[in-house]
């Protein structure tokens, strides 16, 4: 019986198995440098602040804000611009657009269920370290997990937006898809909560839907928006989940139309 | 050189937009100084110019790194090792190591540069540095050393692809740990302090440089030893290259 070869194919499966289990250790380890680069950033900031309470947040509100924004981000890095890019480079696009499936809603399941598996996945050793080494504290009220999803939405309405864009240019949509994500993480409250700036500015971000995204669930989670005010940041997000999903399928529209007609 | 001239005209649409993208990161940060900014006086200390200051001494070396010197590092060797294109470099007279990280000029890169002078020359302003011949030699002194600290360290990371086989996840280790270089070192607790000199010299990419400029008398001393610094973790880095080329050589990938 000749065990080398069958020891060679284990060997490699280990190798693959050790590789793929090393990017994930690393990916789930990851955020910890950020989350103790911003521990030390805003302990330094709150010693040197004349008053315990900054933009509306103590400091053990502005960790867990620091913390659950983390989390959240996760979900926001969607690789829908790369993957919908890569399926027109390769022609495959072709095939799932004739299928009698709908390729946006396609392009969402899969991402969704990805997005949410390696955001359970690679986060989870962040949210036992934070509840009970930091002693963060849970959501303020359980409306928090509804806003976040609509949030969600929010966001791969936005992403798909941007995807679509591969549809029409030839290039790289490398640029595009960067400069939404930095417009996005400001303007969010993904880094800072929005009330830290000045009152006008908030208001112009609050003309944006990229808040809509993590300020609006996050206010919630840390009960700075509380009571009734929390219905009407659940109809800001349905509104802007409205003017998105119309404008998505206007584009779409659009887009399918042109495709076709040029013959891919 | 040439030739990336013209391939520069030919994307231009791509550059406008990879500098712009660039340029926008670097103003989200920026933004966010700001922001804790407005309901602080100080941080530790240091105020907002001079927290620019620093921030754009990375950003600035960081970018000629970026610019020049980038193509040696995780995923790429990830890439170049795993495809089989590394071979290539093993036979050429050109030391490997200097071939790949010239290989490509990543015009990105200039948009750090630039946003690095910007908040150089801003900041230096607001703070009454003036640009005298010897703070100009000092900025060049200390930023070959800042650069080289940066690109020692992708390089040691890039050379474990010679043993492993997919590190391409250690690109995004180092980014995140770059994060700690945008902060003033004396905000992290003695001991992060103490790892980020002697351990893993972060602090040497920026703030102790810096502390030159301000003239901060406890620290300056530190900042001659930038580039000492800069040129033992580059011999360091030269050699677990060298390490891991012969290792790569001998077992025959």
């Amino acid at each position: 019986m000749r065990f080398g070869p069958y020891l060679a194919i284990m060997k490699n499966i280990f190798k693959t198995q050790l590789t793929y289990r090393f990017n994930l250790f690393v990916e789930m380890f990851n955020p910890f440098f950020t989350l103790a680069v911003m521990w030390f950033v805003w302990s330094a900031v709150y010693n040197s602040s004349p008053t315990p309470v900054i933009g509306g947040y103590a400091f053990p509100a502005m960790i867990t804000y620091v913390a659950i924004a983390s989390v959240m981000r996760m979900y926001t890095w969607l690789g829908t611009e790369n993957d919908v890019e890569q399926e027109i480079k390769t022609g495959s696009i072709i095939s799932l657009l004739i299928k009698p499936i709908s390729y946006p809603l396609y392009c969402f399941s899969r991402d969704t269920c990805g997005a949410g598996t390696w955001t359970l996945v690679t986060r989870t050793p962040l949210i036992i370290f934070a509840f009970l080494i930091l002693g963060i504290s849970g959501p303020a009220s359980p409306v928090f997990f509804l806003s976040a999803f609509l949030g969600y939405i929010v966001n791969y309405l936005m992403t798909f937006l941007t995807a679509m864009w591969c549809f029409w240019t030839v290039g790289d949509i490398w640029g595009i898809r960067f400069a939404r994500q930095m417009v996005s993480e400001v303007t969010s409250g993904a880094i800072v909560p929005l009330t830290f700036f000045p009152i006008w500015i908030q208001g112009v971000f609050n003309f944006l839907p990229f808040q809509a995204v993590f300020y609006a669930p996050l206010s919630i989670y840390i009960g700075v928006t509380s009571g009734n005010a929390i219905a009407g940041t659940l109809a800001m997000q349905l509104g802007w989940i409205g003017m998105l999903f119309a404008l998505v399928f206007v584009a779409w529209h659009f887009t399918t139309r042109r495709f076709v007609v040029q013959g891919g | 050189m040439k030739l990336n001239v013209q391939r520069w005209l030919e994307y231009r649409a791509n550059f406008v937009i990879g500098i712009t993208a660039i340029v926008l990161s670097n103003i989200v940060t920026v933004m966010f100084f700001w922001a804790v900014f407005l309901h602080i006086p100080s941080l530790n200390g240091w105020s907002f110019n001079q927290l620019l200051f620093m921030f754009g001494f990375w950003v600035f070396t960081g970018g000629i790194w970026h610019t020049f010197l980038a193509e040696c590092n995780p995923a790429t060797m990830d890439r170049y090792i795993r495809n089989g294109w590394f071979d290539r470099y093993l036979v050429q007279p050109i030391d490997s190591l200097i071939h790949l990280s010239i290989r490509r000029m990543d015009d990105d890169g200039l948009g750090d540069i630039g946003t690095g002078i910007f908040l150089l020359l801003y900041s230096s302003a607001a703070l009454g540095i003036a640009w005298s011949i010897q703070n100009v030699l000092a900025l060049a002194v200390l930023s070959a050393g800042s650069v080289l600290i940066w690109f020692s360290l992708n390089i040691i990371f890039a050379s474990t692809a010679f043993w492993a086989t997919s590190v391409r996840s250690l690109m995004d280790v180092l980014w995140n740990i770059s994060r700690f270089i945008e902060y003033p070192l004396n905000i992290y607790n003695p001991a992060m302090m103490w790892i980020l000199t002697y351990i893993i010299p972060l602090g040497f990419v920026s703030f102790y440089p810096s502390q030159y400029f301000f003239q901060n008398v406890p620290w300056i001393l530190y900042s001659v030893a930038t580039l000492p610094v800069g040129l033992v973790m580059f011999a360091l880095a030269y050699f677990l290259w060298n390490k891991g080329l012969k290792n790569y050589g001998s077992t025959g990938h």
